[in-house]
């Protein structure tokens, strides 16, 4: 089963998903953490969402995976949640500063639907970027453009797809029991 | 007339015109309204029209009139929401965001139906 999660900032996206997951039949709940703390900042969110897991009521097993997310492996006894799209997406563009953004896409996609194969259930979170005026700077577009076309396809790939409204969650397809 | 709003790149568009049936005349940006065009006429990117128009209202009631004319015609408005996020440096893009927002409240009033796409999955909200 998959699920997708988007919303603002500070929606309770990752918060909703961890409390679907402790509900999970699946054995072993797994925590890839695409987000590289490059700052105090980052450093602070990262260590609250460790806490977080820490303090669960089951165990998390955490893989911090900047780019290659298919190299991990996994069994259909697994629940895997992949947080998030949009630090991911931003880790493979400045990999791959030359490369057009359809064609960046297309290996976006590949490594996704190797991931989304191997799990009893993924869970993968992404974040609202396409409600404000568009950027004067091209390489924001370009960003919002590949990160608004993996959302789609996330959202038609699901089973359950997910809008966080500040805490609430709105299902936009939702799966029975 | 009916909108269908929701943020960019999130597939308004194509589902327009899946959802929509027969053929469409697609106008965009300061494309020239063709009186003999098809039935089913969509108005794409509006935000950028609100933006770049002056007489922006005026094409969209001369288009809401087209419509009203006669009974098989189907006239929808998508216009991306760019009306979150951080207040603007420049002047002209608050004034722009401010028309946007007016704007898209007249059209919840004057639509039929209204569609908010959220990545290709619609929602009705009137």
């Amino acid at each position: 089963m998959i699920t997708f999660i988007c919303g603002g900032v500070r929606s309770g996206k990752t918060g909703f998903t961890e409390m679907q997951m402790l509900k999970s039949k699946c054995e072993n709940l797994h925590y890839i953490a695409t987000g590289v703390a490059t700052d105090e900042e980052m450093i602070e969110r990262v260590s609250h969402h460790q806490e977080d897991r820490r303090k669960s009521e089951r165990a998390w097993l955490t893989w911090e995976q900047p780019t290659k997310i298919n190299e991990l492996t996994f069994s259909w006894e697994d629940a895997v949640l992949l947080d998030c799209i949009t630090t991911w997406v931003t880790n493979k563009m400045i990999q791959h500063e030359d490369l057009d953004p359809d064609q960046l896409i297309d290996g976006l996609l590949n490594q996704v639907e190797a991931l989304i194969a191997q799990p009893g259930e993924v869970y993968i979170i992404s974040n609202e970027v396409s409600r404000e005026l568009p950027s004067p700077f091209s390489m924001v577009e370009t960003y919002k453009y590949i990160v608004g076309t993996m959302n789609q396809h996330l959202a038609a790939r699901s089973d359950q797809a997910v809008e966080m409204v500040f805490g609430e969650p709105v299902f936009h397809k939702e799966v029975d029991g | 007339m009916d909108f269908i709003t929701g943020g960019a790149h999130n597939g308004k568009l194509a589902w327009a015109l899946q959802h929509y049936e027969g053929e469409a005349a697609v106008i965009r940006q300061r494309n020239a309204f063709d009186k003999g065009a098809a039935s089913l006429v969509i108005v794409d990117q509006v935000e950028t029209m609100i933006g770049e128009r002056n007489d922006a209202q005026k094409f969209f009631q001369k288009l809401m009139d087209w419509e009203r004319d006669n009974d098989v015609r189907q006239l929808v408005f998508i216009g991306t929401d760019i009306t979150s996020g951080i207040v603007p440096m420049e002047a002209k893009d608050r004034k722009w965001r401010d028309d946007v927002g007016f704007q898209y409240q007249q059209f919840m009033k004057d639509a039929e139906a209204v569609y908010r796409i959220w990545f290709g999955i619609p929602q009705q909200i009137k």
